[in-house]
């Protein structure tokens, strides 16, 4: 397994070569589609690669940072205006920007491009240039992790040859949904003796699944720690092991078991573990108290600055939204790139590094596989701090229209965007942190709209199929693969087909 | 804050009545010659309320677009807080790509409506009657001198008397919302797990709290401004006059239908095997059609609805003639307890009274078939969510049942209340038939358009590659690939798929309005 890494290397644009880099960003794009990368185009030809899935090119220009006006700021920061590559890779960071600035073609198209910058790359090694400029994400996003381009294309071939093997073999046998077991050993035959349609398994990179599994790690031990100074009690007095912490351990299995068919065996974990609190906080009441004083005084604190922060939302201009859509609904995908000022207060920018950093562990090891929370339309998305963790910049790539866009966030994720928007200048009031928002449906549309910048550039590696194109064709390469499935489960396999 | 009560005498009876009972109507989308002659012309024709008691014998609409209502003298600050789109309007190069008016559907080959401007109207005029007497006497009083002084190049609309079936042979009308004219809804916004045909009075009416419970942007002008007065108080911001209020937008879409090429396809696609004929059409639309000579009239007393019906009713009910199936009835079997906001009349019920959660896989109506795209009779949370537990995972995303659970968008934010009449114009070369295609709701964007980009002609909706049966325009991908197919899921599993439809329908025209309330109306002619 192949994981995906986020690259964004962002560097101040030289503001007075501005429209003249604009105009050489044009040039990478299709003629005939405005916005969308030409896969083959002269200054990076993505398509050569075979590895990036999404890639764009982004002035990152916030021309609401004078709302900071209405918080009492003075003198309005003077933020630079970034010109940002960014893009998602099969491999390493490294890899990518190895594997860039080895292209002959792209070397010389992104020095060309970068030279637009303050601080160009010049004559100096292009590499290091990147290296030095690049910004990770603070919380990434991947629909699917390890699924490569590869295999996304390899997946939708089969899919196509497997439709195409199954209208033959119905038509000799007009009867074939009487038998659909035959039916499938025909079209598991069918790809053993072409094994060519399969995509490769590539070994996991040691490295990453170390660390990965680390990462993980880290919420485990802190649920887990409470319990090392609880062993010497234990071991003194048993019968509060038998009592009080066996039942709930006992509780704990049966709903890690529960939840194990239910969603990802990591979230299982981390519940199990939770609840293993109960008890803890049973046979220590004590420490109760400071924990309910810390929640009790962060609620305290938010409810005041949910209450007093000004509320400042204009819609967006006709123009600025026409600049927009000018790029949108060319394919069934779609790019987003916005960018805001943090609240300028110190709890606001206090609270938002915890949140995306928990919003990267909870989409790094809970929602890798075809979802996020309860939106299956996003391919990959990204949170990045800007300028001492001031501003923050946010970039996806969703099915569907901008309109459906918002619908999804408002009435599936209202909840998840509340938490980490709401700590964005401009956000539409929340009410105890998770309600309101978003819910503030048309306030909450303008903000996104006006916050919304335009994408110069933007690649997609497999036009027409969307993250659910993808997990579907997944789920038939899988279903192939499996040794054994009921009846049942084959009718709902070949109806995937 | 206190919920008035809603003033019918200031709605135009059109959102209330949809005056499915006078059987005349036409429609006129005309340019303002006069603006002074308009408004006195507006003012000698009172348009009708929405009072109740008995139904109107005849009734008078109208309706203006953003530059029809600048005419007429409306400040550009009033028409500066309508929504973006209306003030955009229809016809707009990024909007047209959504909204699928492209190819043979572009504005450029429209016949009003679409470029050039000049062929864009500034008002909507709708006449209904019950009879041809009424009719002309109306032509006769209305089409006076004011009139030919007041408006030019008018662009006339007519409909057909026989209202109840749509060109290809399917009932219209039928799967509306119910408003919540009592305002009993709760305004406070909470996660539905059940599909609900009682729609907040918001959604289609402005200066009401819509489904989230919030007001939807309108003009609202200051209480002291010049002939405000007129206006109603705005309900959300005391101090206000609502210029909004008990006004509507109205979406107006001139579709033309190409029956003869319907009928052959699904013969052609069925084999010409009558009973064939019959499916296919039935999955096309998700109803089975009406004009179907198998199935029996409606009866003078409907019978209690089974609870099991099985699916293909009109098969059964030519085995069993006791059985009775009314025209239009859904394929899908009705739900046995009630749905908020269906009936109570007994043949709302038996049109109406359905949901496709016991149809999860669609072997009963596919996915794609009209009907269950433009209603997809989902609540906020998946099919099938029960107590807090269920809740809580479903809204983590977890606990699916089915790959598509959550992939639609909840149906209460996107329901449209539909006005269209049918047309027959046996004159015309192409467009013999069609529906002139109404719409009223309280935001375009999220209504009617959501509808027809993100569910009708979305190659993608519900995880298919191809676009309304019906109404798609079939372009292709990006990619080039097809999007002219339609699936029909078997119980079996293989996949029943038909390649290569046509275009069926047309867009000839077409155009966003403004519907005021009476108040506005008023305001908008008076002197």
């Amino acid at each position: 397994m192949i994981p995906q890494a986020d690259i964004m290397v962002a560097a101040p644009l030289d503001l007075a070569r501005r429209s003249e880099l604009e105009k050489l960003l044009k040039t990478m794009n299709r003629p005939d589609v405005p916005g969308m990368a030409d896969p083959n185009n002269a200054l990076v030809p993505f398509e050569q690669f075979g590895k990036f899935h999404f890639a764009r090119f982004v002035i990152i220009d916030d021309k609401t940072v004078g709302d900071l006006a209405h918080w009492g700021v003075d003198p309005i920061p003077d933020y630079p205006i970034y010109l940002a590559f960014v893009a998602n890779w099969d491999g390493s960071t490294d890899s990518c920007l190895t594997a860039l600035a080895g292209h002959a073609a792209a070397s010389k198209g992104l020095r060309a491009i970068f030279s637009f910058c303050q601080d160009p790359p010049s004559n100096g090694d292009l590499l290091t240039w990147m290296k030095q400029h690049s910004h990770p994400a603070t919380a990434p996003y991947v629909n699917w992790i390890g699924r490569t381009v590869a295999q996304v294309r390899k997946e939708a071939g089969l899919r196509v040859a497997l439709q195409e093997e199954l209208a033959k073999y119905v038509q000799v046998h007009p009867d074939a949904g009487d038998h659909v077991r035959l039916v499938r050993d025909h079209l598991v035959e069918f790809v053993r003796e072409n094994s060519k349609l399969l995509p490769v398994a590539e070994p996991t990179p040691i490295g990453w699944w170390l660390r990965n599994w680390l990462h993980f790690a880290i919420i485990p031990v802190l649920l887990v720690i409470p319990w090392l100074f609880a062993i010497d009690d234990l071991i003194r007095f048993p019968w509060l092991l038998v009592f009080i912490v066996a039942p709930f351990g006992l509780l704990a299995i049966v709903v890690f078991i529960w939840l194990l068919r239910r969603a990802p065996w990591t979230f299982a974990l981390l519940v199990a573990l939770g609840l293993m609190l109960v008890p803890f906080f049973i046979l220590y009441p004590l420490w109760l108290i400071p924990v309910l004083a810390i929640v009790v005084a962060f609620l305290a604190v938010l409810c005041w600055y949910e209450k007093n922060e000004p509320d400042y939302i204009p819609p967006p201009t006709r123009e600025h939204d026409t600049e927009l859509a000018n790029h949108e609904d060319h394919d069934v995908t779609n790019q987003y790139s916005v960018v805001g000022c943090i609240k300028p207060n110190w709890f606001r920018l206090a609270l938002l590094p915890p949140i995306l950093w928990l919003t990267g562990y909870g989409s790094r090891h809970i929602y890798n596989r075809s979802h996020l929370a309860r939106i299956q339309t996003i391919h990959f998305a990204r949170w990045v701090f800007l300028d001492g963790k001031r501003r923050g910049f946010f970039v996806s790539n969703y099915d569907g229209s901008h309109q459906a866009y918002m619908d999804d966030f408002i009435n599936k994720v209202g909840w998840g965007l509340n938490i980490i928007f709401g700590n964005f200048v401009g956000y539409p009031g929340t009410r105890w942190f998770v309600h309101d928002g978003a819910k503030i449906e048309l306030r909450f549309k303008d903000t996104n709209r006006r916050h919304q910048i335009p994408t110069q550039v933007w690649y997609k590696a497999y036009p027409g199929l969307t993250a659910f194109d993808l997990a579907r064709n997944t789920r038939i390469r899988e279903g192939l693969q499996r040794r054994r499935m009921s009846e049942v489960k084959i009718r709902a396999w070949l109806r995937d087909l | 804050m206190q919920l008035s009560n809603v003033d019918y005498s200031d709605i135009q009876g059109l959102v209330r009545f949809g005056h499915g009972h006078l059987t005349h109507a036409c429609l006129y989308a005309a340019r303002i010659a006069d603006a002074e002659k308009a408004r006195a012309w507006l003012r000698a024709n009172p348009v009708t309320s929405a009072v109740g008691g008995s139904l109107p014998l005849h009734a008078l609409h109208v309706a203006f677009t953003l530059e029809g209502m600048r005419k007429l003298g409306v400040p550009e600050p009033v028409l500066a807080d309508f929504s973006l789109e209306f003030r955009v309007g229809m016809v707009d190069a990024n909007r047209s790509r959504r909204l699928g008016d492209v190819g043979t559907n572009d504005p450029r080959c429209w016949r009003w409506g679409g470029v050039p401007e000049e062929s864009n109207p500034h008002l909507l005029i709708m006449f209904y009657a019950e009879s041809d007497y009424q009719h002309e006497a109306w032509e006769k009083k209305a089409r006076d001198a004011l009139w030919e002084a007041a408006f030019d190049s008018v662009y006339f609309m007519s409909t057909v008397r026989k209202n109840d079936l749509e060109p290809f042979g399917f009932v219209d009308g039928v799967s509306q919302p119910t408003l919540d004219w009592e305002r009993s809804k709760p305004t406070r916004l909470r996660d539905t797990a059940k599909y609900t045909n009682l729609s907040a009075l918001g959604e289609f009416l402005l200066g009401y709290p819509n489904e989230y419970g919030l007001y939807t942007d309108r003009p609202l002008l200051d209480a002291g401004e010049k002939r405000a007065s007129v206006l109603p108080l705005a309900e959300d911001q005391p101090g206000k006059r609502d210029f909004g209020r008990n006004g509507t937008y109205l979406v107006l879409r001139d579709l033309a239908q190409n029956v003869p090429l319907f009928k052959e396809t699904v013969a052609d696609k069925a084999g010409h095997r009558p009973e064939e004929e019959i499916k296919l059409a039935s999955a096309m639309s998700g109803r089975v059609p009406a004009d179907i000579p198998i199935i029996p009239p409606w009866p003078k007393k409907p019978p209690p609805w089974p609870s099991g019906t099985p699916p293909w009713r009109n098969a059964i009910a030519r085995d069993n003639p006791e059985w009775v199936i009314p025209p239009g009835a859904s394929v899908m079997t009705l739900s046995e307890s009630a749905l908020q906001g269906v009936g109570p009349k007994l043949k709302d019920a038996w049109l109406d009274q359905f949901t496709f959660e016991r149809d999860p896989d669609a072997t009963t109506c596919p996915y794609g078939a009209h009907i269950r795209r433009a209603n997809p009779r989902n609540a906020d949370l998946p099919d099938g969510t029960r107590g807090l537990i269920a809740k809580l995972m479903r809204t983590l995303g977890f606990a699916r049942e089915h790959s598509r659970d959550d992939i639609l968008a909840s149906t209460r934010f996107h329901r449209i209340l539909r006005r269209g009449r049918r047309y027959r114009d046996s004159e015309s070369e192409t467009d013999k038939d069609g529906l002139r295609f109404v719409a009223l709701n309280a935001n375009i964007a999220r209504q009617f358009e959501f509808i027809q980009t993100s569910w009708l002609v979305n190659p993608k909706f519900n995880g298919l590659n191809e676009d309304d049966p019906l109404v798609g325009n079939h372009a292709p991908l990006l990619t080039g690939a097809k999007t002219n197919g339609f699936t029909r899921p078997q119980d079996s599993g293989l996949e029943c798929r038909l390649h290569d439809l046509p275009q069926f329908v047309t867009v000839r025209g077409g155009a966003y309005f403004f519907m005021p309330g009476l108040s506005a109306l008023r305001y908008i002619a008076d002197e």
